[in-house]
């Protein structure tokens, strides 16, 4: 059944050293964008999309990897994006009105509460990312709940076709 | 059931279910308090008053004693109604021909020559003293503080900056007015303050009418609560107010018209 539908799973040792690299950089590039100054969501948004496209073609295994910390970031992204815009329309009121929090201020329920779910999705996708680094360096998989195998059944089924070579010629056994 | 649909399953719940258990939860969630303390507002309101409400215009208190006397007893009467004021309250009589009152910071307030002599009745002047005390006791003081100057002049001013820079921040003030929303909730401090007072709520109406009837004639560089657009609603809304059946209005002994003619003297 596997055999039928997805090309074969490499092994540690098969993946070089470089492909192990490229598969740790797919999830160390949201630290890299932090490091250089870019918390906002949208740009490591961006950093990871770019990366991804500029590596997916080195092998199964470097795609795979780059695939899933690009698909995991996205809802988190999304999620981000809604929560800062959430907390300034609470800063930002009609016209030009800035609302300047008192000792009095109460925050919506509703609106704690996606906060701190949002705080959690974050640390869950930074422990994922650190483990999912350490582990493709290893030449390892590691498969985060839903995007892992999202990303798994896109990069190794045997309908996608990117790693065939195209017009190359091939070798064959004796007739 | 199909396996990555059971995964995004399991992290809609989880992740949904955190959510809503927080949102459920029976917690008061407080805001930080970004605005500045009562002690610190009370220094800043000093300096600010001294350094450049005082240094623009002539402090008149002393000049008209009478004037001074009718503005002592009707705010005594208001300050009677709060069970602990927030601040040390000082009202100063301004000579200027401006209809306006204002309210700068650490219960400095400031009433202007022009607004004593438009009010009809001294039930009138407090109806204004009434919202401009509503503005300090509710804090708004302290928020527009914190918004138009920023913490880094207020820390710079508090830490004894130069005469100038004060000077400017009393300008900067004067010049913003009160969100809408604040005028409001002073609109709505002030009639409770006028009803425990003995004071009819409908006078803060009436003043804001005969205020657009006389086409209001005011300084542009000044945005204060009198200059303050949107009269009508909140004419409004205080008319729309209902008094207890046992409100008992008590007017002021005070010889309103003599208080008005001796600015003039």
């Amino acid at each position: 059944m596997y055999e039928e539908k997805y090309a074969p799973l490499p092994q540690p040792h098969e993946i070089s050293s470089r492909e192990k690299e490229d598969a740790m950089g797919a999830y160390l590039m949201m630290f890299a964008a932090l490091g250089v100054g870019l918390p906002l969501p949208m740009i490591n948004l961006l950093a990871a999309v770019i990366y991804y496209f500029a590596n997916r073609k080195k092998s199964r295994f470097v795609h795979f990897h780059a695939l899933q910390s690009l698909v995991s970031q996205l809802p988190t992204t999304v999620l981000n994006a809604i929560a800062v815009i959430w907390t300034f329309s609470f800063i930002f009121g009609e016209g030009n009105e800035i609302n300047i929090p008192d000792a009095d201020t109460v925050l919506p329920n509703f609106y704690m509460g996606y906060i701190i779910m949002v705080l959690v999705v974050n640390l869950f996708y930074l422990i994922f990312s650190i483990v999912g680094a350490s582990r493709a360096y290893h030449g390892r998989f590691y498969y985060f709940l839903f995007f892992g195998r999202i990303s798994f059944q896109y990069v190794y089924s045997l309908k996608n076709k990117m790693y065939e070579p195209k017009d190359a010629p091939m070798n064959l056994p004796p007739r | 059931m199909n396996k990555t649909l059971r995964d995004l399953l399991i992290l809609a719940i989880v992740f949904g279910g955190i959510w809503a258990g927080i949102a459920y939860l029976p917690i008061v969630w407080k805001a930080p308090d970004l605005t500045i303390s009562k002690e610190q507002e009370q220094k800043l309101g000093d300096i600010l008053a001294e350094k450049s409400i005082l240094a623009e215009w002539e402090n008149i208190n002393n000049q008209y004693p009478m004037a001074d006397s009718a503005i002592r007893i009707i705010t005594r009467r208001l300050l009677n109604q709060i069970d602990t004021p927030g601040y040390n309250y000082r009202f100063y009589l301004l000579r200027d021909s401006t209809i306006n009152a204002f309210t700068i910071a650490g219960g400095h307030i400031f009433i202007f020559e022009g607004l004593l002599k438009f009010c009809e009745t001294p039930e009138e002047l407090a109806a204004v003293l009434a919202h401009e005390i509503g503005h300090a006791e509710k804090r708004h003081i302290a928020k527009k503080l914190t918004k138009e100057l920023g913490l880094t002049l207020i820390t710079t001013i508090l830490g004894g900056g130069n005469d100038n820079m004060a000077k400017e921040a009393g300008k900067i003030l004067l010049s913003k007015g009160f969100d809408r929303k604040y005028e409001e909730e002073a609109d709505q401090y002030s009639i409770n303050m006028l009803e425990k007072a003995g004071i009819s709520p409908y006078k803060l109406a009436s003043f804001f009418r005969r205020l657009d009837e006389n086409g209001l004639s005011y300084n542009k560089n000044l945005e204060f609560m009198m200059t303050h657009p949107h009269h009508d609603t909140r004419v409004k809304d205080i008319l729309s107010h209902q008094t207890p059946a046992k409100f008992k209005e008590i007017p002021f002994k005070l010889d309103w018209e003599g208080v008005k003619k001796s600015l003039d003297e």
